[in-house]
């Protein structure tokens, strides 16, 4: 009953993303412009190859057309790869992408379940991430964090795509605790909880103490994942 | 009769390897999925590549039999 008032009122239920209308004068984010770009380029380029396949077929290559093509066959394949990866790259770091393959369901489900007293489910339903809440914590910090986990990414597609996997799925290889030490290593918080004394900081810092230990789950365990 | 006038075979490759590349392309752009994602990066780039180079292959050629080159 009260969530059904909250509804009305425009508050979402829990569980749901709060939808705040855009600010006055919004024009869409970087990624928004990349996307519908690149769908005017990829139809103009459509277009008029197929423009110039008839005008070839009627009238023959001349140096117009062979100027004309320079348009779709050069220039806008240019614009199309630069906005593919602006485009690609960045959607590719979301919680729906990463979600998008079955056996990362109930994973996803957990995630936003604001019951769930997780590792994963407390960073989203707090927002300690603004955002791509799977990628900032699966991948390491730094110029070849993206790469190495973008290849990672790839191996997964495969795994999935042939279903050369095994179920429960593992993490490939133990969490390093640098993930997040990134984030709360200089955090007054941590520093000040009597739970991080410093003489275990190089423990910590070495991997010998794993920060899952006592702060796991991160995900839930394979018996609650199958309930989900 | 065909009275069509004769298109060069690189160009017909380079059009067909570019609308192809910019088909695939624009899956991506519509439903980004990790799926369409591998197929722009292994698929759409290196067809778009390839018509690149089919085009700049007939445009040599071309200058070569006009003795531009």
């Amino acid at each position: 009953m009260i969530f059904t008032l909250l509804a009305a009122a425009g508050v979402p239920e829990p569980g749901e993303d709060l939808v705040l209308p855009p600010p006055h004068g919004w024009i869409g984010t970087t990624d928004d412009w990349a996307r519908w770009m690149g769908i005017a380029f990829a139809l103009l380029a459509m277009g008029l190859l197929l423009l110039a396949w008839r005008r070839l077929r009627s009238a023959g290559l001349n140096g117009v057309i062979k100027e004309l093509l320079i348009l779709p066959l050069v220039v806008l394949p240019a614009a199309i790869v630069f906005l593919g990866y602006a485009y690609g790259i960045e959607s590719s770091k979301s919680i729906s992408a990463c979600g998008s393959c079955h056996v990362m369901k109930p994973y996803l489900a957990d995630l936003k379940d604001p019951a769930s007293e997780t590792l994963a489910a407390l960073h989203y339903k707090n927002r300690y991430i603004q955002e791509h809440h799977c990628y900032t914590c699966h991948t390491d910090y730094g110029m070849f964090g993206t790469v190495s986990a973008k290849m990672e990414g790839m191996g997964h597609v495969r795994r999935n795509l042939t279903g050369d996997y095994t179920l429960p799925i593992k993490i490939a290889h133990p969490y390093p605790n640098g993930r997040c030490l990134a984030c709360h290593g200089a955090s007054q918080k941590f520093l000040k909880s009597e739970g991080h004394p410093k003489e275990d900081m190089p423990k910590l810092v070495s991997g010998e103490n794993s920060c899952i230990d006592c702060h796991g789950p991160a995900h839930p365990t394979v018996t609650q994942a199958a309930s989900r | 009769m065909n009275s069509h006038a004769h298109v060069p075979v690189l160009l017909r490759g380079a059009m067909a390897s570019t609308l192809l590349g910019a088909a695939l392309s624009l899956v991506l752009f519509v439903r980004a999925t990790p799926y369409t994602l591998v197929a722009f990066m292994f698929l759409a780039q290196p067809l778009l590549a390839l018509g690149v180079a089919l085009f700049a292959l007939q445009v040599f050629k071309d200058l070569r039999r006009e003795k531009v080159l």
